[in-house]
This record gives structure tokens, sequence and C-alpha cells, in this order.
């Protein structure tokens, strides 16, 4: 237990693994190649796709800052950068990881290793012939992606007035073995698009694609914006890049649909895939482990050697929300083979008043400030640390702190630790220049804590109980997750049985059965099947929620609800869906028998979906349908099989699938505008136009399967949240990294929040599982401290603050008709406060009076 | 009679500009240090009330920082900030009074240049206006 787990590579998917366990109470050792920790993330300020930076909403306790600066400044963790991996070796309890810093050679005992080193980007200069690395104005997406944000922030104007993106460089490519797709190149051709379309409007923009891989939440929308804000999208190979001489400019010569066309630009981007780096493919040589990129799952399992994981884009090329989902699952498997025990702090019990006797800290200053500082405030006290500096409070009897600090994350962490010592803390902001600047913010912040009420933080008492809305697959895998790690769970199932939509599915029975074995054995599992959820009132910490069934009606009290409802295949998307000829993808597999003495086999793609009336991608029906497709084949090579389809969004290592389907003989036909299918005693008609070619083909079908996609089963839970659904799929409080949250105490998984593969969903479910353990476990959660309060005296109900609240923490007492906080849900932001036309509502620590007095004595008036 | 230094009180929020603030000072970028600091949670917690009374009690510039806009902590708050500005701005035009003593600038935490460029810009365009007349005789 004292072993410590190690992570190597601190990317999105690496830090997200390695806090999560060290929320856990295990120590974790993080070692990087590079200088510092965050990966290629903090080259990325904006992301897809909100087009905004959203990381600080990652770590398990939001608000937090971004992980490269948590991660230096957790207890648990230790870090190293600058390292070079030498060694690991497996032995049965523990792992032996000996790697080199600039200035020592080290060995690590440890109980776990993650591998998390990801991706490089994809060299351009192995791509000579669409001028990588030969002309300056060729671009890598990476550095042109940097280049733009300088621009941006300077203001200035982009030199060229006409860009080409090419997608698929290196990747999806035999000729410099990368056979697979690197899942994001598309989505953030699309953003970098986009931000040039929003900063310089003038400027044109030409992607030139093979197909548009937007699979994920909300994606296709994003790529329609792109189109609808004017960005061209070419339908093409590109096959050179030359630069002309006399012009300068570079001439862009791609094939389209048999023909040849030349385009000429002022630069051209070329979108790097992912490539694996050498010193990776050294360690997995070391340890003993194949992988062959050119199949469709190189990795059959997560622990590849025995404690040994791999996580992240190195499992499968990924965007950064299916990394931070897939560190957190692994998190979530190492963690479940221990006690967890986060850290938990005693209340404080110090009543609020206002400051009398402030001390000065300085800590950790540089020499000529700190001498400044003693000339003005000869009482200031050196500081080292945050233990001396709660020593030092103790011995003098201070009840307010002000820090002078150069630091700004020591400065943070300092203010965090010593909130329960009950005090103001006060930090000051330097302003180097002027040595009488910084006298007069330590006077004005003097001033400003003796004016305003000292704020507290106070805990309440968890009860260690969570609610499984939903006995599909999801619900399952976190039920059995959640209780192995110490969870009381109350499972509730609308069916007379567990395993929801998969137990009819042949080929998944065996691992839904096996969840189901486990939840029903297990002594702090609770299942309630034929019930169904009727209200829900309070917050997180203090659900009351009110089960029905046929038979009785209880109430139960859990402290976090987790949503995993699901979803079901989308039925009757078209007239002609008769359900004997033409059916859905998810009858396939009870079919098969009866479709195998077939001649000729129809799959229609994006059966009613990627339109304008229902944008969105069901993410699974392009590759459900060429496993499928391969399967007949196989069984069958005279069978002639046609898929049908818009783009075919076979992403990361599924390339391999696409491929071999092709080699198979299965005939891929692109459509724009929907097929005509039409039927006549019996015999169906299938009339299709090819998009590139023009060529119609008339097709007589024996069966046609048409991949609809799911349909969320949201509605009522939507109703008795008062949640945000797009599509029918929840809304996650954020898109990027915060995905598996829907509302403070209200998670999410599985089908409901978004489409995936039972693999995927298995992994999402771990994932939920972990955040949702490390909250309840704590037993007790601090409530922020400067939340907002009431004056009940001056209230009138008038619901201006209900209104402003951006997290609807304020709501109207109905007894006694005045406004009230729920201060679990309060984020602390002021708002309500200000719109409070009789101050009846105030903000702790910015109370309207202190405030007015603060502005008075900074003028000195 | 010595130069003119002009007195700004700052409402910065706690998540963006005051952080972009800290770094302009840990980063040692040199900025006039007439602006007086108070961080607020949010922009849009910032009443403006307390934009009025840092005028009438003689500020002669009052600087409102917030986050990018879709970058807001709180979701919105910068947005209703803009609106409560620009509504602010109107009225002390009315009022005769001239509106650009106040200014609204998204800054985020990591440009502490931006932000000291903005310290130094707002100074020198406050020392061109001259004192807060409110300061000087009472009346506009």
């Amino acid at each position: 237990m004292d072993n410590p787990v190690v992570v190597i590579g601190a990317g999105f998917a690496g830090l997200a693994c390695a806090f999560h366990i060290a929320e856990g109470g295990v120590p974790v050792i993080i070692l990087e190649k590079k200088e510092k920790l965050g990966g290629y993330f903090p080259e990325l300020k904006r992301q897809f796709p909100t087009n905004t930076c959203g990381v600080c909403f990652m770590h398990p306790e939001y608000p937090a800052y971004c992980p490269y600066i948590e991660a230096e400044r957790h207890p648990n963790i230790t870090s190293f950068t600058n390292v070079n991996i030498e060694n690991i070796e497996v032995f049965d309890e523990k792992v032996i990881v000996s790697f080199k810093t600039p200035n020592s050679f080290k060995q690590i005992e440890a109980q776990s290793v993650v591998i998390a080193t990801g991706y490089e980007p994809f060299d351009i200069s192995k791509k000579p012939e669409l001028g990588g690395g030969i002309y300056e104005n060729v671009y890598a997406a990476l550095s042109f992606e940097n280049f733009l944000y300088d621009l941006m922030a300077e203001g200035k104007e982009l030199p060229y007035k006409k860009i080409a993106y090419v997608q698929c460089v290196g990747s999806r490519d035999l000729k410099v073995r990368k056979p697979y797709c690197s899942s994001f190149c598309c989505m953030y051709a699309i953003k970098q698009a986009l931000l040039i379309k929003d900063f310089y409007p003038d400027v044109d923009v030409k992607i030139f694609f093979m197909d548009i891989r937007a699979f994920g939440k909300e994606y296709e929308r994003y790529f329609r914006e792109a189109i609808n804000k004017g960005i061209n999208f070419v339908r093409s190979a590109v096959a050179t890049v030359r630069k002309r001489p006399s012009t300068g400019k570079l001439e862009v010569l791609y094939t389209k649909n048999g023909n040849v066309f030349e385009d000429t630009f002022d630069a051209v981007v070329l979108s790097q895939g992912a490539s694996f780096d050498e010193q990776m493919v050294n360690l997995m040589k070391k340890l003993n482990i194949n992988f062959d990129i050119y199949s469709s799952q190189p990795f059959d399992n997560r622990e590849i050697k025995k404690n040994v994981y791999i996580t992240g884009a190195l499992f499968e090329p990924m965007d950064i929300p299916d990394s931070v989902i897939d560190g957190i699952s692994t998190a979530s498997l190492i963690l479940s083979r221990y006690v967890i025990k986060p850290s938990i702090q005693e209340p404080s019990k110090i009543k609020q008043q206002k400051a009398t006797k402030i001390g000065i800290f300085s800590y950790d200053l540089d020499y000529s400030t700190d001498d400044t500082l003693r000339q003005y405030f000869p009482e200031a006290i050196k500081v080292k640390d945050s233990s001396e500096l709660g020593f030092a409070i103790k011995e003098h009897g201070f009840d307010g702190a002000i820090i002078v600090t150069n630091d700004i994350r020591k400065k943070e962490s300092i203010i965090k630790s010593n909130n329960y010592f009950g005090l103001h803390i006060n930090s000051v902001a330097l302003i180097p220049s002027n040595n009488n600047a910084l006298i007069e913010e330590i006077k004005s912040a003097q001033l400003r804590m003796k004016q305003v009420q000292r704020v507290n933080i106070h805990y309440k008492k968890l009860n260690n109980r969570v609610c499984i809305v939903g006995g599909g697959l999801a619900g399952l895998v976190s039920a059995k997750q959640l209780s192995k790690i110490g969870v009381n769970i109350v499972l509730i199932e609308k069916d007379e049985q567990l395993g929801g939509r998969l137990k009819d599915l042949p080929s998944r029975q065996e691992l839904v059965k096996s969840y189901i074995e486990f939840v029903k054995n297990a002594e702090n599992i609770e299942t309630f099947t034929k019930t169904e959820l009727k209200s829900v009132q309070g917050r997180f910490g203090e659900y009351l929620i009110e089960i029905e069934s046929d038979e009785e009606k209880r109430k139960l009290k859990v402290d976090v609800i987790l949503i995993a409802t699901g979803a079901q295949p989308r039925k009757n998307v078209y007239s002609y869906e008769d359900g004997k000829k033409i059916f859905t993808f998810f009858d396939f597999e009870k079919r098969i028998e009866e479709i195998i003495n077939s001649n000729c086999i129809v799959f229609i793609q994006c059966a009613g979906s990627r339109t304008d009336d229902n944008p969105i991608c069901y993410r699974v029906c392009c590759k459900k349908a060429i496993l499928n497709a391969i399967e007949l084949k196989r069984k069958k090579p005279s069978l002639q099989i046609f898929i049908l389809h818009k783009d075919v969004r076979t992403y990361g290592y599924s390339e391999n699938i696409y491929r071999e389907a092709r080699a198979l003989g299965v005939h891929f036909i692109r459509f724009s505008s929907e097929p005509e299918v039409s039927k006549n005693n019996n015999i169906i008609n299938i009339k299709i136009i090819e998009e590139g070619t023009g060529t119609l083909f008339d097709l007589k079908p024996d069966y046609v399967i048409l991949s609809t996609g799911v349909n969320p089963n949201t509605d009522d839970i939507k109703k008795l949240f008062d949640l945000n659904t797009v599509d029918g799929f929840l809304t996650p409080y954020n898109k990027k990294t915060g995905i598996l949250e829907i509302k403070n105490g209200i998670y999410a998984t599985g089908l409901c929040l978004t489409p995936l593969y039972t693999d995927d969903v298995i992994k999402q479910a771990e994932a939920v599982s972990i955040r949702i353990a490390l909250k309840v476990l704590k037993r007790v959660f601090t409530v922020r401290f400067n939340t907002a309060f009431v004056n009940k005296k001056y209230c009138c109900g008038c619901e201006l603050c209900v209104k402003a609240c951006p997290v609807s923490a304020r709501y109207i007492d109905i007894d006694e008709k005045i406004a009230k906080v729920d201060d679990v849900l309060c984020e602390g932001c002021g708002t309500c406060a200000m719109v409070c036309a009789n101050k009846a509502s105030q903000h702790k620590f910015y109370e309207h009076k202190g405030m007015l007095k603060t502005i008075d004595l900074m003028l000195g008036t | 009679m010595s130069e003119f230094e002009p007195k700004i009180i700052g409402f910065l929020c706690n998540w963006c500009t005051y952080t972009g603030a800290d770094l302009a000072g840990t980063a040692r970028i040199q900025y006039p240090p007439n602006i007086r600091v108070i961080r607020m949670m949010c922009s849009g917690g910032v009443d403006m009330v307390y934009v009025m009374k840092a005028l009438l009690e003689g500020a002669d510039g009052v600087l409102i920082g917030g986050c990018h806009p879709g970058d807001c902590h709180y979701q919105s708050g910068n947005f209703k900030a803009r609106r409560r500005v620009a509504i602010l701005k109107k009225i002390l035009q009315q009022l005769g009074f001239n509106e650009d003593r106040v200014w609204l600038r998204w800054i985020s935490a990591s440009e502490g240049k931006k932000f000291a460029n903005t310290v130094t810009e707002m100074v020198e365009h406050l020392k061109k206006l001259g004192p807060n007349p409110l300061k000087l005789n009472g009346n506009i």
C-alpha cells in the first residue's frame, strides 16, 4: 500500500488519471519527458466544440486551476520532468521503474504503472510532395495554431488571404505506415478555420478532406456551423503542393470525382495526425508487448501486463473528452483494488466577526522587496511554508493575515489551506515598479479586512448512499464499481429484469449476465425492479427521492443521483420500414441466419440523421455496419453487400476494418440526396445517385438494414430534474472536461449522455463511479465560504436574484415569501447581491456597506 | 505643481483579470502604480453603485476587468457587466460626465502584459482628460 502509482506521461489522460488516484489517497509519481507538465494541452488555447478554454473544470473538486498547476500543488503528487525511462520490470507484487533525470538516475518501486505517453504530431517533412518542410508557408497544423494565437493576441492582420487545409496528413496513409485514423484532426481543422473566420472574415478557407469525422457529442452541429460560416469543404485527394516561383503562391493539385483540378493559395496547412514516439515504442519492446497498428484493436485490454496499464491516446488516438474519460476510468480500475481514504478535515467552530489583529507575512519574497516591506511594516513576519504560517498566527493571536508573495500558486494554496484556521486571509498583487504601490496595496487590504465580515467554512454530513437510475449496462457497471469501492447503492430499474437493451443481444448476453450476477450478490446494493422514480427534492448530499412500484411507495435519502437511463433504437424513421425485409441495425444480430441465405444486402447509413432536422451523428453505426458486413462476407463471400453512406466515420483503429471491408469486396456508395426506396410485390427497389460521379445505381436487395441510431430516454428525467438536452442527449456541466457532471450532485453516464460503443460505455461508467466515490466517501463536504446570504428584514420576494443566479442556487421560500440561498449550490459570484434593489441579498466578504467603505478608504476620503 | 497623477479604482474579477494582474506583478512587468485594486469574485458582481460611488468620491477613473466573452467562470457574469456598463455610460453622458472615465476590459489570467498595457493606456488617457471635475469643485 505504501508504494506509489507511477504515471508515465503528463498529458491530459495521464494527469486526469494521476489526479483521481491522488485524490483517493494513494501517492502518485508523474514522470514527464518534456520540461513541463500538460502535454500538448498548454499550446491549445481554444478547443472545440466550445472555442474556449475549459480546463479548470477537470479536477475532481471544481473550480480549480489548470491541471498542470494543480499537479504541482497536490500533496499526493510528486512530479519529475525531463525524464528518460530506462526500464520497467514487472514482478508479481510490484513494478520497478528506473529512469534518468538530467542530474540523477532513480529507481522507484511502484504498485502499478500507468503508461499515458500519448502521441507525437506527425512530422510533416515526411510528406515532401505536400511541401512539408520545404516551403515556409506550408505549415504543420499545431505550429499554425500557435502562429494564429500570436497574431490574434497582438491584434495583427493575417498575412494570407487564401488558406488551404489538407486533411489526413500522416493518418489513413499506408505509404507512411499510418493505417489508422487520428480521430481529432478533422475537428481541430474546423476549429482553426472557424477561428480564422471569426477574426479575419475576409480570408478564404478551403478544407480538402476525404471524410469529415465529426463523430463526438454535438460535433456534427459544429461542422454545420462551419459550413454556414462560409468555410469551403472540398471532398478530394490532394496530390501535390508546389510553389510557383514567379508569384510565390502555392499551387494545390487535387483530384475530385476522377478529374484533376488546380487551385492557388497563399498558405497551406497540413492537418497532421498522431504518431507514436520512439521512446514509447522502445518501452513497449522492453515490456515484451507487441502491438499491431494494422489490426482493429491493437490492445485488447488496458492492463497490458500485471499492474501495468495504458491509457489515453496511446490506447487509440482520441480527443480530449475521450482521453479524460479514459484516464479517469484507468484511475478507477487501480483505485477499486484499495480502500479509498480521501482526506477529511475537521470543521472550524469560530464565529463570524470582523478582523481586529492583522498579521503581515512575507512568503518566499526576493531580497529587495522583502527589504522594502520591512521598512514600512517592521512587524512583518517571514515564513517558509503554510505550517510555519499557521504556527506564527497561533503564537501572535492574529485573526487576520495578509500574505505577500511572488508566486500565485503558492499564494492560492496558502489561502486554501489556511481557511481552516478561520481567518481572514488576503493576498496582495505585486506591483514591482513602485514599492509605494505595494505598501498602498497592503494598507488597503488591511483596511478592507477591518471592514468586512470574516468568512468561515462549514461542513455538511453525507449518508454514503448513491441512487442509480437505470439498470442497463452503464448502470450495472457503475453499481459494480461503486460497490467494490465501498459506496452503498440504490439501483432503480423500470423493467422487470436488469440488463437493459443489451440483454436481448446474443453477443452481449454473457457480459451483461456477469454484471447482473455481481449486482445481485453484492451486500451494499439494494435493487428495485419495476420501479420508477417519482419525485426528487433537495440538493447534493441531501436528495430525497420518492420511488414507486406496483406494490409500494418509498422515500429514500441519497447523496448523489446517477442517471443511466440509456436509449433505445430509433424505429419507424422511414415509412417503408416494415420490420420484415427492411429493419433497423438492432435486429440484425437476431436475424443473421435468415439474412445469410440471401443474395444482396443493403445497409443505409445515417438513416434520418445528419439532416437539417436532426443534425447529429450517432457515432456507432458506421463501425457496426462494417463489422456486420465483414461477418457476412466471411461467412458467404458471394453475398453482395452495399453500404450507402454520407461519410464513413470509422475513427481510430476502426479505420483498419474499413480497409478490410473494401478488400473483401463490400461496396461503398456515397449519397447526398436520400435514396429512393420502393416496394413492389415483396421486391425492394433502391435508386441512389452516387454523390461524386453522379452515377445512378438501381439495387434490388433482399434485405435492407437501416442504421438509425438511438433515441435517449431522457424525457421523464429531463422534467424531473429540470435539465437541458441537445438532440435529446443530456447537456453536461462542461462539454470538454466536465462531461460526466450534469449539475452539482447529479451525474450521468451511458447512452443518455452520448451515443457510445459498449466498450466505451463500460469505460465511462467506471469513470463516473470513481468521481462519485471520491465525493461521497469524504463523508462530509465543505460548503463554499463566501456564499450569498439574505437579510430577511429587507427581502420583498421580487425574484430578481432567482433570475440572475447562474447556478440556480437562489429560490423563493414559499412559506416565508422571501428569497433564500442554497449554500451548497452557491458558487459565490455575487451577481444576486448586485441585482438586489433593497440590498437584502448580500455576498459574504463583499457586503455592501463594507465595499462602499473600502472605496472610501482606498481614495483616502 | 507636480504632474497630475490620476487615481484609478480597479474592480477585477477573481478568475481572470485579478490573476492576470497578479501575473503582471510576478512577471515584473512595469506599469504605473495609479491603480487601486478591489478583487471581486466576478465582474457580474460589480454594482454600478460602487462605480458611481468611486467617481463621486473623486476617483479619476474606474477600470472593470472581466473574463473574455464565453470564458466566464459563472457562465454569463461578464455579459451582465457589459450590459450594466453600457447603461451606466449612457447615464453618465446624460449627466454631462465624461463616460470615458469608466473602462470595461476583458483580460484573461494569462494576459499579464495586456493588463499592464491597459493600465498604462488608461493612465495616459486620464492625464489628458485631467482630474475628475467632482473632486475640484464638487459639481459637474
